[in-house]
């Protein structure tokens, strides 16, 4: 029977047995210093842009801190998911600035209109915008952000490898860094747990190796373990480094044995030498073209 | 990756890296190899260290703290006492478990190389272009590293790499002499000439011993006329080859005496040194005037008049014997050199 992985550690603070809290929760608590760090700046009235990979938790963040800051800031959680009057609807709705005009035969506000209604509203304090996978948001969008920057506006904004440019440039960014193997290893026991599996560490130590520190990587691999379709691996997270410079460089170290043969006249070494360097141009030629890598999904 | 996968690439790496044939070094670095996967009960020696293993395994993702640098530094550390042994068993055992993780980053999941930084070392980038375990690639890297652990294993047993090829593509005496610098005082060197005689102008090819060499000439003996020949370019030279190959022959062993001869008869001298020696060095001998000359020209000359005194490089005694057996040593002093 498989052993919760991380039991030893002094990360469970909570009381609550780790079966009964889902993903979110615990990535609620593992994260819990990053959102006490991101309250105090909001709370000082600095806006702030948080960045962190696919999965890596930026929306529960968001959430949590939405409900947090709830009691005390008018907050309007929004993303963008095609088209900007959408979203414009969704943080006037949030942030309860009318979206219609206030005349006997209401019309609903323009996007233009909602703009600037929002922006005014932002002005008046006490509001917080957190704008989820910024990185998607249009151009025309961001570029209102910065609009209200430049007033009193608070803005969070969660993105993941967003443009140098504009918006992003001007916050103060923090970097949710990834979880730890033991936190991911508590997730992933949680998640089996929740969906009544038994697996081994044995698995775990295994299927841990394509989470990284992302979160929900962790409850995915668990899933495709489920689903028996967890063969062919994976490799969706992001710290990998690629060591093919490393090996090439070593590789055409081997050179030197060529000029050591030259300069020491000894003929052979100098057949060797130059025999090895050239393998390794081989070598070089193959495996950069090995690494053209595909950013598709499926074969 | 396969377990015999890990082993066969550290045994190859080995053997090429450090050019050795030892089985018990080769089998060590194998040994070392199967170490990195102990956090990992799957593996054979995972179930043989089961407490730490278990322990590992609860806490760390596969292919972490063990395939690190950090842990090849540790093993390093731990097998420092090696060096005070024999350096080889050291070196087998780092560069087994170097291989043993390093291979890993080769597969789909890579290796944590730079532990405690969670990010996993991979080559090449491109997961498809990776191995996957029991794949079709992973055989034919097997099959390579087999192929070239037996390579080397052949070259090493043959004086290294580079040195072969010299053998292979340099015939001529330099080679040969380099190589009788190398292995002359444990291992009979022979070569085989073609060639043509210097004064004779007669065709050569036969085997010969070498007895003797300079930086590109080599005095040897003729292994069945036990004729003594200068080989190579030299202007004293009595054979100029044109193809010399070299071959290492059985293991030998040389030994030299000086003596310091003082009114002793040559036969009576010659009686207590033994038939296969070689003499070298010179002597006084009394009514010198009489002495007749070395008989054989065309060949090395071993044993040669000079004012007043007999001057020998690598003589037979049956040679001295011939030329001088009546004559009266009044003092001399020579080095025999005796093959055991």
């Amino acid at each position: 029977m498989a052993q919760p992985a991380g039991s030893h550690s002094s990360i469970r603070t909570s009381a609550k047995p780790l079966a009964a809290r889902d993903g979110s929760a615990l990535v609620v608590e593992f994260r819990e210093d990053d959102i006490a760090q991101i309250i105090s700046s909001l709370m000082k009235g600095q806006s702030l842009l948080v960045l962190g990979e696919a999965g890596s938790g930026k929306s529960v963040l968001g959430i949590e801190i939405a409900k947090r800051l709830g009691s005390n800031y008018q907050v309007a959680i929004a993303s963008y998911a095609g088209s900007a009057k959408q979203t414009l609807m969704a943080i006037a709705e949030d942030l309860g600035v009318p979206t219609e005009t206030c005349d006997e035969r209401p019309k609903p506000l323009t996007a233009d209109q909602l703009r600037v209604e929002i922006a005014k509203d932002m002005n008046c304090g006490r509001r917080l915008l957190i704008a989820d996978d910024a990185h998607r948001w249009p151009a025309s969008l961001r570029y209102w952000m910065e609009e209200l920057l430049r007033g009193k506006g608070l803005l969070l904004l969660l993105a993941d490898r967003p443009p140098a440019r504009d918006v992003f440039l001007k916050l103060p960014r923090m970097e949710l860094d990834p979880m730890t193997p033991d936190q991911i290893r508590t997730i992933m026991y949680a998640e089996a747990t929740a969906q009544g599996m038994a697996i081994n560490p044995t698995k775990f130590a295994d299927l841990q190796q394509r989470v990284g520190g992302n979160p929900a990587l962790a409850k995915r691999v668990v899933h495709e373990e489920l689903l028996g379709i967890g063969e062919e691996m994976s490799t969706d997270h992001r710290q990998y480094i690629d060591g093919t410079p490393f090996l090439i460089a070593g590789l055409s170290a081997i050179g030197i044995v060529r000029f050591i043969g030259i300069g020491l006249g000894d003929k052979a070494l100098y057949i060797v030498g130059g025999v090895a360097t050239l393998l390794a141009l081989t070598l070089r030629t193959l495996f950069y073209t090995l690494n053209r890598k595909s950013t598709r999904l499926g074969r | 990756m396969m377990s015999v996968t890990h082993a066969a690439l550290a045994i190859a790496s080995t053997a090429i890296g450090i050019g050795t044939a030892d089985p018990y070094v080769l089998a060590t670095a194998a040994i070392a190899s199967q170490l990195p996967d102990i956090d990992t009960t799957e593996s054979f020696s995972g179930r043989l260290i089961w407490p730490l293993t278990n322990f590992l395994e609860q806490r760390f993702p596969h292919r972490s703290l063990t395939h690190s640098f950090m842990a090849t530094g540790l093993v390093a550390v731990l097998a420092a006492p090696l060096l005070w042994w024999r350096w080889q068993f050291f070196v087998a055992v780092v560069v087994g478990y170097f291989i043993g993780w390093f291979a890993d980053a080769f597969t789909k999941s890579g290796v944590e190389a730079f532990y405690p930084n969670p990010a996993r070392l991979v080559i090449p980038g491109n997961p498809r272009a990776r191995l996957d375990t029991r794949s079709p690639a992973e055989y034919w890297v097997l099959a390579t590293a087999v192929f070239l652990t037996v390579v080397s294993i052949n070259l090493t047993s043959a004086g290294g790499l580079s040195e072969t090829v010299a053998r292979t593509f340099f015939n001529d005496t330099g080679t040969a002499a380099d190589l009788f610098h190398k292995h002359g005082a444990s291992q009979r060197v022979f070569v085989t000439v073609e060639g043509i005689h210097t004064y004779t102008r007669q065709s050569v090819s036969g085997t010969y011993e070498i007895l003797e060499a300079s930086t590109s000439d080599v005095i040897a003996e003729n292994v069945t006329t036990s004729q003594i020949y200068k080989i190579g370019k030299g202007a004293d030279a009595q054979i100029r080859p044109n193809r010399v190959k070299v071959n290492l022959g059985d293991p030998v062993k040389v030994s030299a005496q000086m003596f310091n001869l003082q009114e002793v008869g040559v036969m009576e001298w010659l009686v207590t040194v033994p038939q296969n020696a070689y003499i070298s060095g010179s002597l006084v001998i009394d009514d010198l005037d009489e002495a007749p000359p070395p008989s054989s020209l065309e060949t090395y000359p071993t044993i040669r008049l000079s004012t007043g005194r007999i001057e020998l490089q690598n003589a037979h005694p049956q040679e001295i014997l011939a030329l001088l057996r009546e004559f009266w040593i009044l003092q001399g002093s020579v080095l025999v050199k005796v093959k055991a």
